[in-house]
């Protein structure tokens, strides 16, 4: 049996139940260090997504690209039991999460879940019967965000807004900009504080992020986006705050407020393109705001972390609807940037 | 002997019953995984310390605490009954979210404190007669010897 080791991998992947796991292991190095999601649905084949395309498992950890007899299949108690071992068997402890779709693990993986509803009062209130899990892997990938501070000039005073399709590597290149920008790599030190509401960033488990965010990087780690930025701008006085997936009202305005107070934002938003971007109404009205000088759009179909494109905000809102962006007086201080 | 062994029964039960109580705060209020619910209240009790063992050895919780109340819990000074009680605890610990989890707590602190209260009836009213009966089967060997 071939048990190549890919530490990422096999950390993601212990978290499912044991016989699936089994055969997760005898995959070949080179598929475990290009994997980027391992999805169970129930009584159908395991797969395992890469950034070349979906591969099915056979029960002995071979790989086939399409799915023929014999392929192991996820039965529904291992979708229980690989549930549980998601949740640490503390469904209590991943309440919120399980509400919302997910369940953070540790090192920074996060499971997507999906079942049927229990509806509290018209909201979801637990999930039960879970039929599908996507186990999406975190790599730490040093120097991720290299390529869009050369373009960017290392210039990161405007504020930066990362717009990506799912899986365009939004994520990995917040994580090492904060790393970047908290150490110092490429000029000054910058106060960061880390808005972590889905512990995906920092990977934070038992209170120690997993990932290297930086030495000067305060990370608040399951708040909610929109109460974090403003305990973060009151109590930590960040120079810089990173958060990922920003886009509802509540989140908006907790950025409006920070911006008055001079903290630079670096937040990743959903957008598959620009035009998709700017029918965003919260995008819209927070490059409008001043909030983010620079839009950079990954490019999800050339593998994560490439950039499509970097556009000026005042650029996007004038091509959209004429619209200008409001003047948050960073243009006069430039030398608030990393360089 | 028999009179410790009814002695250690009823101080294992309130231990449990004094870990209810801590767990029945711990996910109320802090939400931590069950893992480190017993870590952090597992004074004691010998089952608890190798349940946890086995967690750090990788081994999952619900076969963790399985095999913990077998093979330790009887060290302990549970009766047959009290393990009985330890292995349905342990199914659904951790199994629900923080308001099933509270019910299950205080359904088997009630269940427990049964059981602690028949095991103080038990050593208060055997103990003192197995004590009793080993002074006397004593002195009877003490004589025959003579």
């Amino acid at each position: 049996m071939n048990q190549e080791k890919d530490e990422r991998f096999d950390s993601a992947a212990k978290c499912i139940c044991d016989r699936i796991e089994k055969a997760l292991d005898c995959l070949p190095g080179d598929v475990k260090r290009h994997a980027q999601e391992i999805r169970l649905r129930v009584n159908r084949p395991v797969c395992i997504c890469c950034s070349e395309g979906t591969y099915f498992l056979s029960p002995e950890g071979r790989i086939h690209c399409r799915p023929v007899p014999g392929l192991l299949t996820a039965e529904p108690k291992d979708m229980e039991e690989s549930f549980r071992n998601l949740c640490s068997y503390s469904i209590y402890s991943h309440e919120n999460e399980i509400r919302n779709g997910y369940i953070t693990l540790s090192g920074g993986h996060r499971a997507g879940i999906c079942g049927t509803a229990v509806l509290q009062s018209e909201s979801i209130g637990s999930v039960r019967n879970v039929s599908s899990i996507n186990l999406r892997i975190a790599r730490e990938i040093t120097g991720a965000a290299d390529r869009l501070l050369e373009r960017l000039g290392n210039q990161l005073s405007e504020g930066l807004l990362l717009a990506g399709a799912p899986s365009s590597g939004k994520t990995t290149i917040l994580r090492d900009l904060a790393r970047q920008l908290a150490c110092g790599v490429r000029g000054n030190l910058k106060k960061v504080a880390v808005i972590d509401e889905r512990g995906e960033i920092a990977g934070t488990y038992m209170g120690i992020p997993q990932n290297d965010v930086g030495c000067c990087c305060d990370v608040l780690d399951g708040y909610p986006k929109a109460a974090g930025i403003l305990i973060a701008v009151r109590t930590l006085s960040p120079e810089v705050i990173l958060c990922d997936e920003i886009g509802s009202e509540e989140e908006t305005r907790a950025v409006e407020q920070g911006l008055n107070t001079g903290v630079i934002f670096i937040a990743s938003i959903h957008a598959g393109s620009v035009r998709d971007l700017m029918r965003r109404k919260q995008a819209r009205r927070l490059l409008q705001a001043g909030a983010f000088g620079n839009v950079a759009l990954l490019d999800a179909a050339h593998g994560p972390g490439k950039i499509a494109g970097i556009y000026k905000a005042g650029d996007l809102l004038a091509e959209t609807d004429g619209g200008a962006v409001a003047d948050s007086g960073r243009n006069a201080r430039r030398g608030y940037g990393i360089a | 002997m028999e009179s410790r062994k009814l002695s250690a029964r009823v101080e294992s039960l309130e231990s449990f019953l004094r870990f209810l109580s801590a767990a029945k705060t711990e996910v109320r209020y802090s939400a931590v995984p069950v893992t480190q619910v017993i870590e952090r209240h597992k004074t004691g009790l010998r089952f608890l310390h190798d349940c946890v063992e086995r967690c750090s050895q990788g081994e999952n919780f619900n076969a963790a605490w399985k095999d913990a109340v077998s093979g330790s819990a009887k060290y302990d000074g549970f009766g047959l009954h009290d393990m009985e009680l330890l292995l349905s605890f342990g199914e659904g610990f951790g199994a629900s979210d923080t308001d099933g989890q509270m019910s299950h707590l205080e359904l088997y602190s009630g269940l427990f404190g049964t059981n602690l209260k028949s095991a103080r009836d038990d050593r208060n009213r055997k103990s003192k007669l197995y004590l009793m009966l080993g002074i006397f089967a004593g002195l009877s060997t003490a004589l025959l010897l003579c």
